[in-house]
């Protein structure tokens, strides 16, 4: 446990002094929704039916981006190797790792999400609580494997390539119910207002079924998998 | 033995399985009677699902052989893994070409993101990904090991997928097809349906086998690269394989031939549970087709009309098949010359 | 100090050997690196390991610190069991390459704390200033570590394992890419180590395996070729150990 803390201590210092990986998230997640905007130049309805998907594409790419670099520090001269040679669990080193991964991402969010709400008019209101709630459990799923990839493509050559290549096909029902349930949530955002005007019934609400409850049975056992396998990427 | 020779009971097996290929090509093209509803291009699916089974065989051969790879750490299981991702590729590619020609006659598209064919578009890219991350390792035992890892996450990441893409698929409904109940297969159909898994099955394994063998040869490549000998962990030959694969072969073929007498459509217990899925799938699959065919109102003319251009496309898919399975096979051997000279140089240089 | 002595004596009273190898076997795919080597050395021995490259010395060492599994065969390390026990037997060692490991952004203090802790030391603060201190970094503990010369990172990579203060240090080239400075210091800190701890490294200086070592072994293909005596004339070494490998081409 103070392992984990340990390690997520010295990923943050290390990410605190240089802003890398957090600044080109950023950069590339506000320049998904600009291209976005500029090759769909969406109206409101059109919003509410593709957002979510728009959402997490800016979340999932720019997450690949900084997931390149969280073993970047330690491929440099041969850190892994002292790190490795200290008497700390596979699992704890992983675990650190992917709670750092998981904050720089949920940082980057926190910044595309509300201007992508404020640049695309999104009446969100009291929905927000639940929009964050998905986007935490997307993200922490996304990270748990996108952790376990970044270790083993880090030992490649064309490793920037690699990730999302191995991360997303797998990652592929975690995307597919985050993106279910935040339209459900957009869809009611919309909504609502014109149902309380009279202008659309409940009926048209969409439910987002049990995504929510998948996702967080797909983060359980992936966490689980992810930290049990992590030892082999690591040793030989 | 030497290792840089294929057994004999290896080319055996292969002109018994090119035999049997023919005989499948036969009933799938002349023996069977044209479906009553799609007229000749159903005849396609005589190569298309079990395409498809032995795409999903050879997933579950790669996540068998990469927790076989972690636990004992040997070479051998690697080129299992690699050699079933290999083949998967080919077959799947297959299914995945064989799919629209079908789709294109019967539905009048080439593509719809219905749930099987996205998952199955899923399958073919995740054995990409694992083949690239190969590729991109240079070091056997890293490659071996990383690959592994990936291997594990995906076979538990699999069923999850095929899950979340049906539930995906009910939240959107779909506007084209729908299914019906009560149409079966024929019973020249089914006999020759079955007959076609268990052929492909064992050319699957025979073609798995030469596989493994180009890996071995690889290895030895390696070997002599670094001016060692090979006194490794010592690799059973992969022969083992063979009497599994024709038993495996010649089990799925005879499955109709129980399950025929009682009840053609309700599956014989003595099943195995991977032949009553496939059956089920193959048979909404042609429910469907049927539906759709039934709800054409045509006439004489135009039914013809529509026959021959099925025709047609069939003869596409065909050949697409065997051309596939030969430029593989071409490829295969064509590299195992390449290690082999590179062998007998590397060794006569010493 | 006085702490890991206690837990020395503890674990390895059962046979007193430091680290004890037995037929081990290793190999990367189907290439043998290490075939079968057998290697005991005592309490307090310094051992040490010459061989072209790739004649496996750092993949024995690897292994003794557990990032590497052996393919066959044991190894003890402290009567631990590698296999087994490896996080228990980390504690016990210290490593040192001529691969730095420090985290260029980070400070050398901010580093030294990051590695004792991990290595769940009581009293870290005062050893981490103790160490940087003894490698006369003090006055350089709060810049990073990106600005430090080659000599000042191996100076580091130093303090890392006096602040940990470890029985058993694996040493992997510690020498390659030093200033001349930066190996007198080393040396006159592996002479001070010499006989209180028991020390595995590998060279290719002949003449520091010579002066420093007890006993120089030789690897060649993943086997033990010869064993020679240390604190030996250096021109006789080489002697010695040409006509080693001159035997293993003609083979």
């Amino acid at each position: 446990m103070r392992n984990i803390w340990t390690i997520l201590w010295k990923d943050l210092r290390l990410e605190w002094r240089t802003k890398e990986s957090l600044s080109a998230m950023l950069v590339f997640g506000l320049l998904v929704i600009v291209i976005f905007n500029f090759s769909f130049n969406p109206s409101p309805a059109e919003v509410r039916q593709f957002g979510a998907g728009l959402l997490w594409i800016a979340y999932t790419f720019a997450g690949v981006l900084g997931l390149n670099r969280s073993f970047a520090a330690e491929r440099e001269n041969g850190c892994l190797q002292s790190l490795l040679m200290a008497p700390i669990d596979r699992s704890s080193l992983y675990l650190g790792k992917w709670i750092a991964n998981l904050v720089f991402m949920l940082a980057a969010e926190a910044v595309i999400l509300p201007l992508f709400l404020l640049m695309f008019n999104v009446p969100i209101g009291s929905h927000i609580g639940r929009l964050v709630l998905i986007t935490f459990l997307g993200t922490l799923g996304f990270t748990c494997l996108g952790t376990l990839f970044a270790g083993v493509s880090m030992n490649t050559r064309m490793r920037e390539v690699l990730l999302p290549v191995l991360l997303f096909p797998v990652s592929l029902p975690l995307l597919l119910w985050a993106v279910e349930s935040t339209g459900a949530i957009f869809q009611s955002a919309f909504l609502d207002p014109m149902i309380a005007h009279g202008q659309a019934t409940t009926a048209a609400r969409a439910s987002d079924g049990n995504a929510l409850k998948f996702l967080v049975a797909y983060d359980m056992i992936f966490g689980a998998v992810c930290t049990l396998v992590f030892g082999f990427v690591v040793e030989d | 033995m030497k290792s840089g020779q294929l057994s004999r009971v290896y080319w055996g097996a292969l002109i018994v399985v090119a035999l049997a290929m023919l005989v499948n090509i036969y009933l799938a093209l002349a023996w069977v009677q044209p479906d009553a509803k799609q007229g000749d291009v159903g005849r396609i699916f005589f190569f298309h699902v079990p395409g498809a089974w032995v795409g999903l065989l050879s997933f579950l051969l790669v996540s068998v052989a990469s927790i076989g790879y972690l636990i004992r750490r040997t070479q051998s299981w690697d080129r299992v893994a690699v050699s079933a991702a290999e083949l998967g590729v080919v077959f799947i590619t297959i299914t995945l070409i064989t799919g629209p020609i079908w789709a294109k006659v019967a539905w009048g598209i080439w593509w719809t993101w219905d749930a099987r064919l996205t998952s199955t578009l899923v399958l073919f890219l995740l054995f990409c990904g694992y083949l690239m991350l190969r590729r991109y390792i240079p070091e056997p035992s890293t490659r071996a090991k990383l690959s592994a890892v990936v291997g594990i996450v995906s076979a538990v990441d699999v069923p999850i997928v095929f899950f979340a893409i049906r539930w995906w698929r009910t939240q959107h409904p779909q506007p084209v097809i729908a299914g019906e109940e009560g149409s079966g297969l024929g019973e020249r159909e089914s006999i020759a349906f079955f007959y076609s898994f268990g052929v492909f099955t064992m050319l699957y394994l025979v073609l798995l086998l030469q596989r493994v063998h180009l890996a071995r040869l690889d290895d030895e490549v390696e070997v002599l690269k670094r001016g060692r000998t090979a006194n490794g962990p010592r690799a059973a030959h992969a022969a083992w394989l063979l009497p599994f694969a024709l038993a495996l072969g010649l089990g799925v073929g005879a499955t109709p031939a129980v399950a025929q007498e009682p009840a053609p459509n309700n599956g014989s217990p003595t099943e195995s549970q991977d032949v009553a899925q496939l059956r089920e799938q193959l048979e909404t699959e042609l429910r469907r087709a049927k539906t759709e065919a039934d709800s054409l109102e045509v006439d004489r003319a135009q039914l013809d009309e529509k026959n021959s251009r099925a025709i047609r496309h069939m003869m596409i898919a065909y050949a697409t098949v065997w051309g596939l399975i030969i430029l593989y096979l071409i490829s295969v051997s064509r590299r195992q010359s390449k290690l082999r000279r590179e062998i007998d140089e590397l060794s006569g240089g010493r | 100090m006085s702490e890991t002595d206690d837990a020395t004596s503890a674990t390895s009273a059962s046979d007193g050997w430091a680290i004890e190898v037995h037929e081990l076997r290793r190999y990367f795919g189907t290439i043998e690196v290490l075939s079968g080597i057998d290697l005991k050395v005592r309490q307090g021995e310094f051992v040490t390991l010459l061989g072209r490259n790739g004649a496996g010395k750092t993949t024995l060492l690897n292994i003794l610190g557990g990032l590497l599994k052996a393919s066959e065969g044991e190894a003890w390390v402290q009567g631990l069991d590698v296999r087994r026990q490896a996080v228990r037997i980390r504690p016990e060692l210290g490593w040192l390459s001529h691969q730095p490991g420090f985290y260029g952004d980070l400070s050398a203090h901010e580093n030294l704390v990051f590695f004792a802790r991990l290595y769940d030391l009581p009293d870290w603060r005062r050893a981490v200033e103790a160490a940087l201190e003894q490698v006369g970094l003090a006055s350089r503990a709060k810049h990073r570590v990106r600005t430090f010369s080659r000599g000042m990172l191996q100076r580091l990579a130093i303090a890392r394992i006096l602040v940990h203060d470890p029985p058993i240090l694996l040493l992997d080239e510690p020498h390659t890419g030093l200033d001349l400075p930066a190996i007198e210091l080393l040396n006159g800190l592996l002479e001070r180590f010499r006989g209180e701890r028991t020390i595995l490294m590998t060279t290719h200086d002949l003449a520091i395996g010579a002066s420093l070592a007890d006993r120089i072994i030789v690897l060649s293909e993943g086997r033990i070729m010869a064993e020679l005596p240390g604190s030996q004339d250096v021109a006789d070494l080489r002697r010695q150990y040409l006509e080693i490998l001159a035997h293993e081409v003609g083979a």
